[in-house]
Protein backbone atom coordinates (compact mmCIF):
# COMPACT_ATOMS: atom_id res chain seq x y z
CA UNK A 1 0.00 0.00 0.00
CA UNK A 2 2.58 2.43 0.83
CA UNK A 3 4.51 1.76 -2.14
CA UNK A 4 1.89 2.22 -4.53
CA UNK A 5 1.27 5.41 -2.63
CA UNK A 6 4.65 7.00 -2.84
CA UNK A 7 4.77 6.61 -6.89
CA UNK A 8 1.29 8.26 -7.14
CA UNK A 9 2.20 11.11 -5.13
CA UNK A 10 4.79 11.42 -7.43
CA UNK A 11 2.29 11.56 -10.51
CA UNK A 12 0.73 13.88 -8.25
CA UNK A 13 -3.01 14.83 -9.54
CA UNK A 14 -2.86 17.72 -12.31
CA UNK A 15 0.87 18.31 -11.70
CA UNK A 16 3.13 19.09 -15.24
CA UNK A 17 3.90 15.13 -15.36
CA UNK A 18 0.60 13.87 -15.68
CA UNK A 19 -0.61 16.11 -18.44
CA UNK A 20 0.18 15.58 -21.80
CA UNK A 21 -1.51 13.66 -24.59
CA UNK A 22 -5.25 13.10 -23.76
CA UNK A 23 -4.45 9.07 -23.99
CA UNK A 24 -1.54 9.49 -21.42
CA UNK A 25 -3.94 11.51 -19.29
CA UNK A 26 -6.54 8.92 -18.93
CA UNK A 27 -3.84 6.60 -18.65
CA UNK A 28 -2.46 8.11 -15.84
CA UNK A 29 -5.89 8.83 -14.46
CA UNK A 30 -6.33 5.29 -14.47
CA UNK A 31 -3.43 4.61 -12.56
CA UNK A 32 -3.71 6.96 -10.17
CA UNK A 33 -7.21 5.87 -8.99
CA UNK A 34 -6.86 2.02 -9.19
CA UNK A 35 -7.95 1.32 -6.03
CA UNK A 36 -11.75 2.82 -7.13
CA UNK A 37 -11.76 -0.10 -9.35
CA UNK A 38 -11.59 -2.15 -6.50
CA UNK A 39 -14.09 -0.47 -4.52
CA UNK A 40 -16.48 -0.15 -6.92
CA UNK A 41 -16.13 -3.31 -7.86
CA UNK A 42 -18.66 -5.12 -5.46
CA UNK A 43 -21.47 -2.57 -7.56
CA UNK A 44 -20.56 -3.88 -10.83
CA UNK A 45 -20.41 -7.88 -10.26
CA UNK A 46 -23.91 -7.48 -8.30
CA UNK A 47 -25.16 -5.40 -11.16
CA UNK A 48 -24.41 -7.75 -12.97
CA UNK A 49 -25.11 -10.98 -11.60
CA UNK A 50 -27.82 -10.39 -9.82
CA UNK A 51 -29.47 -7.14 -11.65
CA UNK A 52 -29.10 -7.62 -15.20
CA UNK A 53 -28.96 -10.76 -15.82
CA UNK A 54 -31.89 -12.42 -14.43
CA UNK A 55 -33.63 -9.26 -16.04
CA UNK A 56 -32.48 -10.29 -19.76
CA UNK A 57 -32.96 -13.67 -18.48
CA UNK A 58 -36.72 -12.76 -18.04
CA UNK A 59 -36.89 -11.31 -21.08
CA UNK A 60 -36.44 -14.03 -22.86
CA UNK A 61 -38.55 -16.40 -20.52
CA UNK A 62 -41.17 -14.42 -21.24
CA UNK A 63 -41.46 -16.06 -24.85
CA UNK A 64 -41.44 -19.28 -23.58
CA UNK A 65 -44.09 -21.51 -21.74
CA UNK A 66 -42.26 -23.46 -19.07
CA UNK A 67 -43.44 -25.11 -16.13
CA UNK A 68 -39.81 -25.01 -14.63
CA UNK A 69 -39.41 -28.86 -14.60
CA UNK A 70 -39.34 -29.83 -18.00
CA UNK A 71 -37.93 -28.59 -21.21
CA UNK A 72 -39.39 -24.88 -21.63
CA UNK A 73 -40.93 -24.65 -25.11
CA UNK A 74 -40.43 -21.72 -27.36
CA UNK A 75 -43.62 -19.82 -27.82
CA UNK A 76 -42.61 -16.71 -29.29
CA UNK A 77 -45.38 -14.06 -28.57
CA UNK A 78 -47.70 -16.26 -27.34
CA UNK A 79 -47.74 -15.48 -23.63
CA UNK A 80 -48.56 -11.94 -24.80
CA UNK A 81 -51.44 -12.41 -27.01
CA UNK A 82 -52.96 -14.89 -24.54
CA UNK A 83 -52.30 -11.60 -21.58
CA UNK A 84 -54.46 -9.93 -24.15
CA UNK A 85 -57.36 -12.12 -23.81
CA UNK A 86 -56.94 -13.25 -20.38
CA UNK A 87 -59.87 -11.94 -18.48
CA UNK A 88 -57.67 -12.22 -15.32
CA UNK A 89 -55.77 -10.22 -16.97
CA UNK A 90 -58.02 -7.48 -17.19
CA UNK A 91 -59.74 -8.31 -13.37
CA UNK A 92 -56.36 -7.91 -11.75
CA UNK A 93 -55.25 -4.60 -13.99
CA UNK A 94 -58.52 -3.12 -12.84
CA UNK A 95 -58.16 -3.86 -9.42
CA UNK A 96 -55.04 -2.42 -9.40
CA UNK A 97 -56.59 1.18 -10.91
CA UNK A 98 -59.25 0.72 -8.49
CA UNK A 99 -57.10 0.40 -5.42
CA UNK A 100 -54.78 3.45 -6.87
CA UNK A 101 -57.26 5.41 -7.33
CA UNK A 102 -58.95 4.63 -3.36
CA UNK A 103 -55.49 5.26 -1.66
CA UNK A 104 -52.86 7.87 -4.01
CA UNK A 105 -55.63 11.09 -3.49
CA UNK A 106 -56.61 9.97 0.28
CA UNK A 107 -53.14 9.08 0.73
CA UNK A 108 -52.11 12.73 -1.24
CA UNK A 109 -54.79 14.67 0.68
CA UNK A 110 -53.87 13.17 4.20
CA UNK A 111 -49.80 13.48 3.94
CA UNK A 112 -49.80 16.97 3.11
CA UNK A 113 -52.50 18.28 6.26
CA UNK A 114 -50.72 16.47 8.43
CA UNK A 115 -47.75 17.89 7.65
CA UNK A 116 -49.01 20.89 7.19
CA UNK A 117 -50.54 20.67 10.83
CA UNK A 118 -47.27 19.97 12.42
CA UNK A 119 -44.90 22.39 10.67
CA UNK A 120 -47.45 25.18 12.12
CA UNK A 121 -45.73 27.31 14.57
CA UNK A 122 -47.85 26.37 17.37
CA UNK A 123 -46.77 23.03 17.17
CA UNK A 124 -43.44 22.58 19.67
CA UNK A 125 -42.88 18.92 19.58
CA UNK A 126 -42.87 18.30 16.08
CA UNK A 127 -40.33 15.20 16.45
CA UNK A 128 -42.91 13.67 18.79
CA UNK A 129 -45.18 13.66 16.12
CA UNK A 130 -42.96 13.16 13.49
CA UNK A 131 -42.55 9.24 15.33
CA UNK A 132 -45.48 8.47 15.37
CA UNK A 133 -46.05 8.96 11.56
CA UNK A 134 -42.98 6.92 11.00
CA UNK A 135 -44.43 4.23 13.25
CA UNK A 136 -46.47 2.33 11.18
CA UNK A 137 -43.98 2.39 8.39
CA UNK A 138 -41.29 0.62 10.44
CA UNK A 139 -43.59 -2.67 11.36
CA UNK A 140 -43.97 -5.56 9.31
CA UNK A 141 -46.73 -5.80 6.53
CA UNK A 142 -47.26 -9.33 8.05
CA UNK A 143 -47.39 -7.95 11.49
CA UNK A 144 -50.02 -5.22 10.40
CA UNK A 145 -51.84 -7.86 8.18
CA UNK A 146 -52.29 -10.19 10.93
CA UNK A 147 -53.68 -7.54 13.31
CA UNK A 148 -56.08 -6.16 10.89
CA UNK A 149 -57.03 -9.95 10.22
CA UNK A 150 -58.36 -9.95 13.70
CA UNK A 151 -59.67 -6.69 13.79
CA UNK A 152 -61.65 -7.13 10.75
CA UNK A 153 -63.54 -10.31 11.76
CA UNK A 154 -66.72 -10.08 10.13
CA UNK A 155 -69.29 -11.42 13.55
CA UNK A 156 -67.46 -10.19 16.50
CA UNK A 157 -64.14 -8.38 14.85
CA UNK A 158 -63.57 -5.38 17.03
CA UNK A 159 -64.36 -3.08 14.29
CA UNK A 160 -67.51 -4.05 13.52
CA UNK A 161 -68.45 -4.50 17.29
CA UNK A 162 -67.94 -0.81 17.77
CA UNK A 163 -69.42 -0.02 14.42
CA UNK A 164 -72.42 -1.78 15.88
CA UNK A 165 -72.43 0.73 18.86
CA UNK A 166 -73.33 3.74 16.82
CA UNK A 167 -75.86 1.65 15.09
CA UNK A 168 -73.58 0.88 11.44
CA UNK A 169 -74.75 -3.05 10.22
CA UNK A 170 -71.55 -5.16 10.32
CA UNK A 171 -69.39 -4.92 7.32
CA UNK A 172 -68.11 -8.13 5.53
CA UNK A 173 -64.76 -6.46 5.56
CA UNK A 174 -62.66 -9.18 4.49
CA UNK A 175 -65.08 -11.58 2.45
CA UNK A 176 -66.87 -9.66 -0.01
CA UNK A 177 -65.92 -8.51 -3.48
CA UNK A 178 -67.38 -5.09 -2.73
CA UNK A 179 -65.20 -4.68 0.68
CA UNK A 180 -61.86 -6.53 -0.09
CA UNK A 181 -60.14 -4.01 -1.95
CA UNK A 182 -61.31 -1.36 0.58
CA UNK A 183 -59.81 -2.92 3.62
CA UNK A 184 -56.69 -3.27 1.22
CA UNK A 185 -56.83 0.54 0.90
CA UNK A 186 -57.15 0.70 4.68
CA UNK A 187 -54.44 -1.58 5.28
CA UNK A 188 -52.12 0.46 2.58
CA UNK A 189 -52.92 4.00 3.94
CA UNK A 190 -52.56 3.09 7.94
CA UNK A 191 -49.04 1.74 7.14
CA UNK A 192 -47.15 4.25 4.36
CA UNK A 193 -49.28 7.70 4.90
CA UNK A 194 -46.77 8.57 7.74
CA UNK A 195 -43.93 8.00 5.49
CA UNK A 196 -45.13 10.38 3.02
CA UNK A 197 -46.15 13.10 5.52
CA UNK A 198 -42.56 13.29 6.65
CA UNK A 199 -41.57 13.84 2.88
CA UNK A 200 -43.96 16.64 2.51
CA UNK A 201 -42.83 17.80 5.82
CA UNK A 202 -39.61 18.02 4.43
CA UNK A 203 -40.58 20.06 1.12
CA UNK A 204 -42.83 22.31 3.34
CA UNK A 205 -39.98 23.38 5.79
CA UNK A 206 -37.87 24.45 2.24
CA UNK A 207 -40.50 27.07 2.01
CA UNK A 208 -39.05 30.63 3.10
CA UNK A 209 -40.94 31.63 6.59
CA UNK A 210 -40.47 35.29 4.76
CA UNK A 211 -43.19 33.94 2.00
CA UNK A 212 -46.01 33.15 5.32
CA UNK A 213 -44.97 36.48 7.09
CA UNK A 214 -45.97 38.17 3.85
CA UNK A 215 -49.25 36.43 3.71
CA UNK A 216 -49.98 37.09 7.72
CA UNK A 217 -49.20 40.80 6.71
CA UNK A 218 -51.45 40.86 3.86
CA UNK A 219 -54.50 39.52 5.71
CA UNK A 220 -54.24 36.10 4.89
CA UNK A 221 -55.81 33.13 7.52
CA UNK A 222 -54.67 30.15 7.29
CA UNK A 223 -56.86 28.15 4.76
CA UNK A 224 -56.17 30.87 2.02
CA UNK A 225 -52.56 30.75 2.86
CA UNK A 226 -52.71 27.04 2.47
CA UNK A 227 -54.34 27.29 -1.07
CA UNK A 228 -52.70 30.29 -2.50
CA UNK A 229 -49.05 29.62 -0.58
CA UNK A 230 -48.09 25.82 0.19
CA UNK A 231 -50.13 24.09 -2.42
CA UNK A 232 -48.66 25.92 -5.32
CA UNK A 233 -45.30 26.30 -3.30
CA UNK A 234 -45.53 22.38 -2.85
CA UNK A 235 -46.32 21.38 -6.56
CA UNK A 236 -43.06 19.47 -7.10
CA UNK A 237 -43.15 17.60 -3.63
CA UNK A 238 -47.06 16.53 -4.47
CA UNK A 239 -45.96 15.28 -7.68
CA UNK A 240 -43.31 13.19 -5.91
CA UNK A 241 -45.50 12.02 -3.43
CA UNK A 242 -47.89 10.44 -6.21
CA UNK A 243 -45.67 9.20 -8.42
CA UNK A 244 -44.23 7.23 -5.87
CA UNK A 245 -46.60 6.31 -3.87
CA UNK A 246 -48.28 4.80 -7.43
CA UNK A 247 -45.01 2.76 -8.10
CA UNK A 248 -45.30 1.26 -4.65
CA UNK A 249 -48.41 0.50 -4.92
CA UNK A 250 -48.04 -1.36 -8.27
CA UNK A 251 -45.14 -3.04 -6.82
CA UNK A 252 -46.97 -4.50 -3.74
CA UNK A 253 -47.56 -8.33 -3.45
CA UNK A 254 -47.57 -8.50 -0.04
CA UNK A 255 -50.45 -6.80 1.46
CA UNK A 256 -52.92 -8.59 -0.49
CA UNK A 257 -51.02 -11.85 0.14
CA UNK A 258 -51.45 -11.55 3.48
CA UNK A 259 -54.91 -9.82 4.36
CA UNK A 260 -57.19 -10.96 2.00
CA UNK A 261 -54.82 -13.70 -0.31
CA UNK A 262 -56.66 -11.73 -3.42
CA UNK A 263 -60.10 -13.03 -2.49
CA UNK A 264 -62.60 -13.61 -2.42
CA UNK A 265 -62.34 -14.79 -6.10
CA UNK A 266 -59.69 -12.51 -7.34
CA UNK A 267 -61.16 -8.96 -6.14
CA UNK A 268 -58.62 -8.14 -4.46
CA UNK A 269 -55.57 -9.25 -6.16
CA UNK A 270 -53.76 -6.92 -7.99
CA UNK A 271 -51.90 -7.54 -11.16
CA UNK A 272 -48.20 -7.86 -9.57
CA UNK A 273 -50.24 -10.81 -7.20
CA UNK A 274 -51.59 -12.28 -10.26
CA UNK A 275 -48.30 -12.48 -12.08
CA UNK A 276 -46.43 -14.33 -8.29
CA UNK A 277 -49.68 -16.68 -8.54
CA UNK A 278 -48.77 -17.60 -11.89
CA UNK A 279 -45.09 -18.15 -11.23
CA UNK A 280 -45.12 -19.54 -8.00
CA UNK A 281 -49.35 -21.42 -7.49
CA UNK A 282 -49.57 -22.79 -11.17
CA UNK A 283 -45.83 -22.87 -12.14
CA UNK A 284 -46.94 -20.90 -15.58
CA UNK A 285 -43.14 -19.37 -15.42
CA UNK A 286 -43.22 -17.53 -19.13
CA UNK A 287 -46.56 -16.00 -19.29
CA UNK A 288 -45.57 -14.69 -15.67
CA UNK A 289 -41.96 -13.74 -16.84
CA UNK A 290 -44.06 -11.63 -19.16
CA UNK A 291 -46.32 -9.83 -17.23
CA UNK A 292 -43.40 -9.31 -15.42
CA UNK A 293 -42.23 -7.49 -18.41
CA UNK A 294 -45.51 -5.78 -18.96
CA UNK A 295 -45.15 -4.73 -15.39
CA UNK A 296 -41.38 -3.36 -15.81
CA UNK A 297 -42.03 -1.54 -18.88
CA UNK A 298 -45.01 0.27 -16.79
CA UNK A 299 -42.72 0.84 -13.42
CA UNK A 300 -39.74 2.26 -16.15
CA UNK A 301 -42.07 5.55 -17.55
CA UNK A 302 -43.50 5.99 -13.68
CA UNK A 303 -39.88 6.24 -12.41
CA UNK A 304 -38.33 7.77 -15.51
CA UNK A 305 -41.21 10.81 -14.57
CA UNK A 306 -40.20 10.73 -10.98
CA UNK A 307 -36.68 11.17 -12.20
CA UNK A 308 -37.76 14.21 -14.54
CA UNK A 309 -40.00 15.75 -11.71
CA UNK A 310 -36.98 15.70 -9.67
CA UNK A 311 -34.76 17.34 -12.05
CA UNK A 312 -37.06 20.35 -12.01
CA UNK A 313 -37.73 20.63 -8.50
CA UNK A 314 -33.49 20.91 -8.27
CA UNK A 315 -33.38 23.69 -10.92
CA UNK B 1 -51.55 26.69 27.29
CA UNK B 2 -54.39 29.93 26.99
CA UNK B 3 -52.96 30.70 23.86
CA UNK B 4 -52.60 27.54 22.23
CA UNK B 5 -56.65 27.13 22.87
CA UNK B 6 -57.48 30.86 21.65
CA UNK B 7 -58.34 30.18 18.34
CA UNK B 8 -61.02 26.98 17.78
CA UNK B 9 -58.69 26.01 14.82
CA UNK B 10 -55.61 25.40 16.87
CA UNK B 11 -58.05 23.05 18.75
CA UNK B 12 -59.18 21.28 15.93
CA UNK B 13 -55.42 20.98 14.76
CA UNK B 14 -54.61 19.44 18.08
CA UNK B 15 -56.95 17.02 17.93
CA UNK B 16 -56.06 15.83 14.54
CA UNK B 17 -52.73 15.24 15.36
CA UNK B 18 -53.81 13.30 19.18
CA UNK B 19 -55.96 11.28 16.85
CA UNK B 20 -53.21 10.43 14.36
CA UNK B 21 -50.86 9.29 17.38
CA UNK B 22 -53.73 7.68 18.97
CA UNK B 23 -54.47 5.78 15.50
CA UNK B 24 -50.65 4.78 14.79
CA UNK B 25 -50.58 3.18 18.25
CA UNK B 26 -54.10 1.36 19.08
CA UNK B 27 -53.07 -1.65 16.99
CA UNK B 28 -49.77 -2.16 18.89
CA UNK B 29 -51.48 -1.92 21.72
CA UNK B 30 -54.81 -4.20 20.50
CA UNK B 31 -52.05 -7.25 19.48
CA UNK B 32 -50.34 -6.98 22.89
CA UNK B 33 -53.19 -7.24 24.70
CA UNK B 34 -54.61 -9.38 22.35
CA UNK B 35 -52.08 -11.91 22.39
CA UNK B 36 -53.09 -12.48 26.55
CA UNK B 37 -56.67 -13.46 24.86
CA UNK B 38 -58.47 -16.35 24.09
CA UNK B 39 -60.67 -16.62 21.00
CA UNK B 40 -63.30 -15.99 22.62
CA UNK B 41 -62.18 -12.43 23.87
CA UNK B 42 -60.89 -11.48 20.74
CA UNK B 43 -63.87 -12.21 18.01
CA UNK B 44 -66.65 -11.02 20.58
CA UNK B 45 -69.50 -8.85 20.53
CA UNK B 46 -69.00 -7.75 24.00
CA UNK B 47 -64.91 -6.87 24.07
CA UNK B 48 -62.59 -6.08 27.07
CA UNK B 49 -60.21 -3.86 27.41
CA UNK B 50 -57.82 -5.82 29.44
CA UNK B 51 -57.48 -9.89 29.22
CA UNK B 52 -59.78 -12.01 31.66
CA UNK B 53 -57.15 -14.25 32.64
CA UNK B 54 -54.33 -11.48 33.44
CA UNK B 55 -51.56 -11.17 31.89
CA UNK B 56 -50.28 -15.17 31.32
CA UNK B 57 -47.73 -16.35 28.94
CA UNK B 58 -49.65 -19.35 28.16
CA UNK B 59 -50.04 -18.08 24.25
CA UNK B 60 -46.06 -17.94 23.93
CA UNK B 61 -45.48 -21.12 25.76
CA UNK B 62 -47.61 -22.56 22.78
CA UNK B 63 -45.94 -20.67 20.06
CA UNK B 64 -43.14 -22.03 21.07
CA UNK B 65 -43.98 -25.27 21.24
CA UNK B 66 -46.08 -25.51 18.48
CA UNK B 67 -43.47 -23.83 15.74
CA UNK B 68 -39.65 -23.45 15.51
CA UNK B 69 -40.10 -19.65 16.22
CA UNK B 70 -36.52 -19.39 18.08
CA UNK B 71 -35.08 -21.14 14.95
CA UNK B 72 -36.86 -18.39 13.03
CA UNK B 73 -35.81 -15.82 15.17
CA UNK B 74 -32.06 -16.60 14.84
CA UNK B 75 -32.76 -16.80 10.96
CA UNK B 76 -33.89 -13.31 10.76
CA UNK B 77 -30.60 -12.17 12.91
CA UNK B 78 -28.55 -13.26 10.86
CA UNK B 79 -29.96 -12.92 7.57
CA UNK B 80 -30.44 -9.01 8.64
CA UNK B 81 -27.15 -8.59 10.48
CA UNK B 82 -25.07 -9.65 6.84
CA UNK B 83 -27.11 -7.81 4.81
CA UNK B 84 -26.72 -4.58 7.24
CA UNK B 85 -23.19 -4.88 7.11
CA UNK B 86 -22.36 -5.62 3.72
CA UNK B 87 -25.22 -3.02 2.24
CA UNK B 88 -23.17 -0.52 4.99
CA UNK B 89 -19.58 -1.04 3.88
CA UNK B 90 -20.16 -1.41 -0.08
CA UNK B 91 -22.19 1.77 -0.03
CA UNK B 92 -19.51 3.44 1.76
CA UNK B 93 -16.84 2.08 -0.99
CA UNK B 94 -19.05 2.54 -4.18
CA UNK B 95 -20.77 5.83 -2.96
CA UNK B 96 -17.46 7.31 -1.97
CA UNK B 97 -15.59 6.29 -5.17
CA UNK B 98 -18.90 7.82 -6.89
CA UNK B 99 -18.68 10.80 -5.41
CA UNK B 100 -14.70 12.31 -4.74
CA UNK B 101 -12.87 10.37 -7.71
CA UNK B 102 -12.76 11.52 -11.22
CA UNK B 103 -12.12 7.73 -13.13
CA UNK B 104 -13.08 6.53 -16.63
CA UNK B 105 -16.70 4.81 -16.31
CA UNK B 106 -17.73 6.71 -13.61
CA UNK B 107 -20.55 8.42 -15.58
CA UNK B 108 -21.93 5.31 -16.93
CA UNK B 109 -21.84 3.52 -12.83
CA UNK B 110 -23.79 6.59 -11.73
CA UNK B 111 -26.45 6.23 -14.49
CA UNK B 112 -26.55 2.53 -14.36
CA UNK B 113 -27.21 2.87 -10.45
CA UNK B 114 -30.12 5.33 -10.57
CA UNK B 115 -31.51 3.36 -13.27
CA UNK B 116 -31.69 0.09 -10.65
CA UNK B 117 -33.04 2.00 -8.08
CA UNK B 118 -35.68 2.47 -10.66
CA UNK B 119 -36.52 -1.24 -11.47
CA UNK B 120 -38.58 -2.98 -8.62
CA UNK B 121 -36.98 -6.16 -7.48
CA UNK B 122 -40.37 -7.67 -8.28
CA UNK B 123 -40.21 -7.38 -11.86
CA UNK B 124 -37.35 -9.75 -11.82
CA UNK B 125 -38.65 -12.61 -8.71
CA UNK B 126 -39.45 -15.10 -11.18
CA UNK B 127 -35.79 -14.76 -13.19
CA UNK B 128 -34.09 -14.39 -9.98
CA UNK B 129 -35.88 -17.30 -8.24
CA UNK B 130 -35.16 -19.68 -11.39
CA UNK B 131 -31.55 -18.38 -11.54
CA UNK B 132 -30.86 -19.72 -7.33
CA UNK B 133 -33.09 -22.72 -8.01
CA UNK B 134 -30.08 -23.77 -10.37
CA UNK B 135 -27.08 -22.73 -8.27
CA UNK B 136 -28.71 -24.55 -5.10
CA UNK B 137 -29.03 -21.75 -3.32
CA UNK B 138 -32.41 -22.62 -2.16
CA UNK B 139 -33.25 -23.12 1.23
CA UNK B 140 -29.44 -21.36 2.37
CA UNK B 141 -28.92 -18.81 4.10
CA UNK B 142 -26.30 -17.11 0.96
CA UNK B 143 -30.17 -17.58 -0.81
CA UNK B 144 -31.34 -15.47 1.44
CA UNK B 145 -29.14 -12.50 1.82
CA UNK B 146 -27.32 -12.44 -1.72
CA UNK B 147 -29.80 -10.48 -3.43
CA UNK B 148 -29.83 -7.95 -0.72
CA UNK B 149 -26.62 -7.52 -0.73
CA UNK B 150 -25.55 -4.43 -1.98
CA UNK B 151 -28.64 -1.82 -2.86
CA UNK B 152 -28.48 1.24 -5.54
CA UNK B 153 -30.54 3.26 -2.45
CA UNK B 154 -27.76 2.83 -0.58
CA UNK B 155 -24.95 3.68 -3.10
CA UNK B 156 -26.80 6.81 -3.99
CA UNK B 157 -27.63 8.12 -0.50
CA UNK B 158 -23.80 7.76 0.40
CA UNK B 159 -22.79 9.64 -2.86
CA UNK B 160 -25.21 12.26 -2.06
CA UNK B 161 -23.58 12.59 1.67
CA UNK B 162 -20.17 12.49 0.50
CA UNK B 163 -20.81 15.10 -2.08
CA UNK B 164 -22.07 17.68 0.09
CA UNK B 165 -19.89 17.06 3.30
CA UNK B 166 -16.43 15.75 2.14
CA UNK B 167 -14.33 18.42 1.82
CA UNK B 168 -11.52 17.75 -1.08
CA UNK B 169 -9.12 20.02 0.49
CA UNK B 170 -9.40 17.69 4.04
CA UNK B 171 -8.40 14.67 1.15
CA UNK B 172 -5.29 16.75 -0.94
CA UNK B 173 -4.14 17.51 2.74
CA UNK B 174 -3.92 13.50 3.86
CA UNK B 175 -2.65 12.48 0.07
CA UNK B 176 0.46 15.17 0.79
CA UNK B 177 0.65 13.82 3.99
CA UNK B 178 1.35 10.56 2.62
CA UNK B 179 -1.75 8.60 4.08
CA UNK B 180 -2.91 5.77 1.94
CA UNK B 181 -6.41 5.77 0.21
CA UNK B 182 -7.81 3.70 2.69
CA UNK B 183 -6.32 5.07 5.35
CA UNK B 184 -8.09 7.96 4.52
CA UNK B 185 -11.17 5.95 3.85
CA UNK B 186 -11.01 4.56 7.23
CA UNK B 187 -9.52 7.72 9.31
CA UNK B 188 -11.36 10.79 7.47
CA UNK B 189 -14.21 9.75 5.25
CA UNK B 190 -15.65 7.35 7.18
CA UNK B 191 -15.86 9.22 10.62
CA UNK B 192 -17.46 12.27 8.43
CA UNK B 193 -20.01 9.92 6.78
CA UNK B 194 -20.80 8.26 9.98
CA UNK B 195 -24.57 9.80 10.56
CA UNK B 196 -25.36 9.07 7.27
CA UNK B 197 -24.18 5.83 7.40
CA UNK B 198 -26.02 4.83 10.78
CA UNK B 199 -29.26 5.59 9.10
CA UNK B 200 -28.45 3.89 6.12
CA UNK B 201 -27.71 0.76 8.31
CA UNK B 202 -31.28 1.30 10.95
CA UNK B 203 -33.35 1.90 7.43
CA UNK B 204 -31.40 -1.14 5.95
CA UNK B 205 -31.76 -3.30 9.26
CA UNK B 206 -35.72 -2.44 9.50
CA UNK B 207 -35.94 -3.26 5.90
CA UNK B 208 -34.23 -6.19 6.12
CA UNK B 209 -36.17 -7.71 9.29
CA UNK B 210 -39.04 -6.86 7.53
CA UNK B 211 -38.82 -8.05 4.29
CA UNK B 212 -41.15 -10.98 3.11
CA UNK B 213 -41.37 -11.56 -0.73
CA UNK B 214 -38.16 -13.04 -1.63
CA UNK B 215 -37.38 -15.30 1.78
CA UNK B 216 -41.00 -16.55 1.05
CA UNK B 217 -39.68 -17.94 -2.35
CA UNK B 218 -36.03 -18.75 -1.23
CA UNK B 219 -37.11 -20.71 1.76
CA UNK B 220 -38.94 -24.03 1.64
CA UNK B 221 -38.11 -25.15 5.16
CA UNK B 222 -39.91 -24.31 8.15
CA UNK B 223 -36.48 -24.10 9.98
CA UNK B 224 -35.11 -21.96 7.48
CA UNK B 225 -38.19 -19.10 7.48
CA UNK B 226 -37.47 -16.15 8.50
CA UNK B 227 -40.02 -14.34 11.00
CA UNK B 228 -41.84 -12.63 8.97
CA UNK B 229 -42.58 -15.82 6.76
CA UNK B 230 -43.35 -17.37 9.49
CA UNK B 231 -45.72 -14.94 10.68
CA UNK B 232 -47.59 -15.80 7.32
CA UNK B 233 -47.48 -19.15 7.67
CA UNK B 234 -49.22 -19.22 11.25
CA UNK B 235 -51.73 -16.80 9.93
CA UNK B 236 -52.62 -18.97 7.47
CA UNK B 237 -56.32 -18.54 7.24
CA UNK B 238 -56.77 -22.17 6.58
CA UNK B 239 -54.68 -23.87 9.18
CA UNK B 240 -54.84 -20.91 11.34
CA UNK B 241 -56.74 -21.35 14.84
CA UNK B 242 -55.68 -19.27 18.00
CA UNK B 243 -55.27 -16.15 17.26
CA UNK B 244 -53.65 -15.02 20.69
CA UNK B 245 -50.76 -17.25 19.77
CA UNK B 246 -50.05 -15.72 16.05
CA UNK B 247 -50.36 -12.33 17.91
CA UNK B 248 -47.88 -13.60 20.22
CA UNK B 249 -45.30 -14.42 17.65
CA UNK B 250 -46.18 -11.00 16.27
CA UNK B 251 -45.20 -9.15 19.23
CA UNK B 252 -42.33 -11.38 19.20
CA UNK B 253 -41.34 -10.06 15.82
CA UNK B 254 -41.65 -6.51 16.37
CA UNK B 255 -39.48 -5.99 19.71
CA UNK B 256 -36.21 -5.42 17.71
CA UNK B 257 -37.74 -3.27 14.89
CA UNK B 258 -39.46 -1.55 17.80
CA UNK B 259 -36.57 -1.27 20.24
CA UNK B 260 -34.14 0.10 16.85
CA UNK B 261 -36.80 2.79 16.06
CA UNK B 262 -37.36 3.67 20.02
CA UNK B 263 -33.84 4.44 20.55
CA UNK B 264 -33.18 6.39 17.24
CA UNK B 265 -36.72 7.64 15.76
CA UNK B 266 -34.93 10.75 15.58
CA UNK B 267 -32.08 9.62 13.07
CA UNK B 268 -34.72 7.56 10.95
CA UNK B 269 -37.27 9.79 10.70
CA UNK B 270 -34.40 12.91 9.79
CA UNK B 271 -32.96 9.94 7.23
CA UNK B 272 -36.43 9.59 5.43
CA UNK B 273 -37.31 13.54 5.01
CA UNK B 274 -33.16 14.19 4.17
CA UNK B 275 -33.73 11.24 1.42
CA UNK B 276 -36.76 12.65 0.04
CA UNK B 277 -35.96 15.17 -2.21
CA UNK B 278 -33.26 13.46 -3.94
CA UNK B 279 -33.63 9.49 -3.94
CA UNK B 280 -34.57 7.91 -7.20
Amino acid sequence: MTTALSRRDRVAPDSGASRGTSRARLWANMRRNGHVYLWVSPFIIFFLCVDLYPTLWGFGLSLFKWDGFTPPVFVGAANFVRMMRDPLFWTTTWNTLVLLLLIVPARTFLALVLAAMINSAIVRRKHFFSAFLMLPNVTATVVVAIIFNVLLVTNGGLVNTVLGWVGIPAVSWLDSTEWSKVSLAILNLWKATGYFALIMLAGLQQIPKVTYEAAQLDGAGPIRTFFSITIPQMRNVILFVVIVSTIWLVQNIADAMVLTQGGPSYSSTPLMYFMFIKAFSQFDLGYAAAISLALFVLMTLLSAGTFAVNRRGAK
Amino acid sequence: MKALFARPGNVVLFFVLWLMVFLSLAPFVFMVLGSFKTNHELISLTPSLLPQNGFNLDKYAALFAYWPFLRNLFNSVVVSSIVTLSVTVTSLLVGYSLAKFEFPGRGILTVIIIATLMVPFETRLVPTYVLFRSLGLINTYAGLVIPGMVTAFGIFMVRQFALDSVPDELLEAARLDGASEFRILRSIVAPILAPALVSLALLTFINSWNDFLWPLVAVVNSDMFTVSVALRSLADPSNITDYGMVLAAAVISVIPVLAVFALFSRQITTAVMQGSGRES
